[in-house]
């Protein structure tokens, strides 16, 4: 039986180098990535949800509204297609800089269907896989990893 | 001469990290005091092959077309990955996404009922009143977004020191409140962060953020 998989990945990058002019945000000197998916399989609820947050830090660690861009996804691995996703970037734009930015997907979840998420960081070409959430046919959804 | 003391102090960080990490298997995250955090986290980054501070492969044509837009030192970030090395955190960086997090939610009715949701089994197993825990949190919450958001971008060192020290001081008057914070720190926050930077903390930088930048 073809297992899917529905990933949710979260991108972000740290937003080109420094700037000499005011009119365009600061890099951001650390991100925090946070990323949770959450499966409901009952009677009367059937679904995913998956809320994103990329924050942006300066050199202190205080939250700062930089520039950088992030995306996050939600994917189903056996269809090779995307779910949901949603895009950022404020590399351009001075006025819409925010300190964190937040994505919140949800959409049906489907009965004997794994979903997993994975947190991506094209800057450190790094990337992580979370626990998944699985679920057999008369059973609730359980973790594994 | 300079440079051969700073080399000798790195090689007994990394000395110390590795000793460290000897020991983590039977330490638990929170159990580690600031100063073997940090001789880790330094030891970590300077050997980024231990397994703690990871750098992956490309995972796509598309991050590999993005990373080779970077400059170099952007392109080598170092990656702590809260679920598999959650010591690597400083409690203080813990604590400011969980100030952020408990801000946010305090402007959005729906992002609260996830973020409380999301704690709830902890702050259960820790035996805490939790309309209690999140009412002082989301005090100090309040006053660390609104002097951040306050200072806007052009901040100067002065503000930017002011807004780490209203951290830290918030991180102790909720140790205080709650003996156990550090355990809920590193058993509820950490495993769902990932925390990416382009810079390398020394030992000195990482102790000054933790004492509030003084």
């Amino acid at each position: 039986m073809r297992t899917a998989v529905l990933t949710a990945a979260i991108i972000a990058t740290f937003g080109g180098a420094a700037t000499s002019y005011a009119q365009k945000a600061e890099p951001c000197r650390y991100f925090t990535f946070y990323l949770t998916i959450n499966v409901s399989l009952t009677d009367t609820n059937n679904g995913y949800s998956a809320e994103s947050a990329v924050t942006c830090y300066d050199e202190y660690t205080n939250p700062y509204a930089g520039a950088f861009t992030a995306e996050a996804h939600v994917t189903d691995d056996s269809s090779g297609g995307t779910v949901d996703s949603r895009e950022w970037d404020s590399t351009n734009c001075y006025t819409c800089a925010v300190d964190t930015w937040y994505a919140y997907m949800s959409g049906v979840a489907t009965a004997n269907h794994c979903w997993a998420h994975m947190q991506k960081d094209t800057t450190a070409d790094a990337s992580r896989r979370s626990q998944r959430w699985c679920h057999r046919e008369g059973g609730a959804p359980f973790t594994h990893f | 001469m300079l440079q051969s003391m700073r080399r000798s102090i790195v090689f007994i960080l990394v000395i110390a990290g590795a000793s460290a990490l000897a020991q983590s298997a039977n330490k638990k995250p929170w159990g580690w005091t600031d100063s073997e955090r940090i001789a880790l986290r330094v030891a970590a980054q300077t050997h980024r092959a231990g397994g703690t501070i990871t750098a992956g492969a490309p995972d796509s044509a598309r991050s590999s077309a993005r990373a080779a837009t970077l400059s170099p030192t952007q392109a080598a970030p170092l990656v702590i990955d809260g679920r598999h090395s959650p010591e690597l955190f400083m409690p203080s960086q813990l604590f400011g996404i969980l100030l952020v997090a408990a801000g946010d939610a305090d402007l959005d009715p729906a992002r609260r009922e996830r973020l409380h949701s999301r704690h709830q089994a902890a702050l259960q197993q820790l035996g805490w009143d939790q309309e209690a825990f999140w009412d002082s949190l989301t005090k100090h919450a309040r006053m660390y977004n609104g002097l951040t958001r306050a200072a806007r971008r052009n901040r100067s060192d002065a503000t930017s020191i002011a807004i780490c020290r209203t951290r830290i001081e918030a991180l102790r008057d909720m140790r205080e409140r709650y003996q156990h914070l550090d355990e809920f720190l590193y058993r509820s926050i950490a495993p769902d962060v990932t925390l990416a930077t382009d810079q390398k903390d020394s030992a000195e930088r990482l102790a000054w953020l933790e004492r509030g930048c003084q």
